[in-house]
């Protein structure tokens, strides 16, 4: 045989090395070794997969709100507070001091009210401020829209 | 020379993708096709059969893990061989049976053993009477045709280690023959005097 240029002389006999059979055992203990890696293997990937799902959940539960917390400023919750008071003065306008009497709207407003009070409570951000007082104006408009809608129902008539 | 350890033959499709699941019967499947070569390959080089037998187990063991960056380039056999060889040679490091260069050299430099030449022609003896790196050395080249880079790289040495350890290790074998040759014919005209 001559690999790398380098002339063998290895003697013939070599080629007369004998060829080994295992143990008739050794095929068994294998397959046994083998059924073992495989169990191991497979624990391993479900507790894997198992601390990569908690590692999500506390991700998502810690990190998460951090990151999609709302960013307002605290001239932003001044007007937006301003805003309420004008649409509160609005609608004493408009209703003459009538009860409220749509149900669903005084039920958001309630709703509302209390989430503001709870937000309050708890010292809770500009940015969650903000969004609930804008949810807080946005049921007003429409409660303003609607008492003018009836208003000019009542003149049309 | 017919020396070639059944390596070369590639491996069934189906048998490889069921393996790749992790499937027992083909992972027994492909022990059934090649356990004898790696046994032999680890018998030849460590000359132990427990260490063989814990080289092949291994083999077979990490097989499993492996078996998905088979890209099948080469046929399966071949990148089988390799990773035999790979436990093999670690089996070595770690029994620290790969004794010094100097004493890999200075073991074969001595003079032939009686006992070896008493031994007689027989492969598996002269092989065996040879240092455990020489006697790697002279399966991995002579036998699975290796080549002295790919050896330099196993061992982490020089090309040029490689073939003097290799030419050192061929000659102490024919000399090793030769004795016993010789040995053998003395015994014989003894016979015939007598």
């Amino acid at each position: 045989m001559n690999h790398d240029g380098l002339v063998s002389t290895a003697p013939t006999v070599l080629g007369e090395l004998p060829v080994f059979e295992p143990d008739i055992g050794l095929g068994e203990r294998i397959a046994s070794a083998q059924g073992r890696h495989l169990r191991q293997r497979r624990t391993r990937r479900i507790a894997w997969s198992a601390g990569v799902l908690a590692c999500s959940t506390l991700f998502a539960w810690l990190v998460l709100p951090l990151a999609t917390k709302e960013v307002a400023s605290p001239g932003e919750l001044v007007e937006v507070r301003q805003q309420s008071r004008q649409l509160e003065a609005d609608w004493r306008s408009v209703a003459a001091g009538e009860p409220l009497l749509d149900a669903r709207l005084r039920m958001r407003l309630q709703g509302i009210d209390a989430r503001l009070q709870t937000a309050y409570d708890q010292s809770a951000g500009a940015g969650e401020l903000v969004r609930l007082w804008k949810e807080r104006n946005a049921v007003m408009r429409e409660l303003l829209d609607r008492d003018r809608g009836g208003q000019r129902l009542v003149s049309r008539i | 020379m017919q020396t070639r350890s059944g390596f070369g033959s590639d491996l069934d499709g189906a048998i490889l993708r069921r393996a790749r699941r992790g499937d027992r019967t083909a992972l027994g499947d492909i022990y059934a096709q090649f356990g004898r070569h790696c046994y032999t390959l680890a018998m030849r080089i460590l000359g132990e059969t427990a260490a063989a037998e814990d080289v092949v187990q291994d083999v077979f063991v990490r097989l499993i893990d492996a078996l998905p960056r088979f890209r099948g380039d080469a046929p399966f056999g071949a990148w089988l061989k390799r990773m035999t060889v790979n436990a093999t040679i670690d089996v070595m490091r770690r029994d620290r049976r790969m004794i010094t260069l100097d004493e890999d050299f200075a073991e074969l430099g001595s003079p032939v053993p009686a006992s070896a030449a008493e031994a007689g022609v027989d492969a598996w003896s002269l092989l065996m009477s040879l240092p455990p790196r020489a006697r790697a050395v002279v399966v991995l080249h002579e036998v699975e045709g290796y080549t002295h880079k790919e050896m330099a790289s196993l061992f982490g040495q020089s090309e040029s280690y490689s073939k003097s350890l290799l030419a050192r290790s061929l000659r102490r074998l024919e000399m090793q023959a030769g004795a016993a040759t010789m040995r053998s014919d003395e015994q014989e005209e003894d016979g015939h005097e007598s």
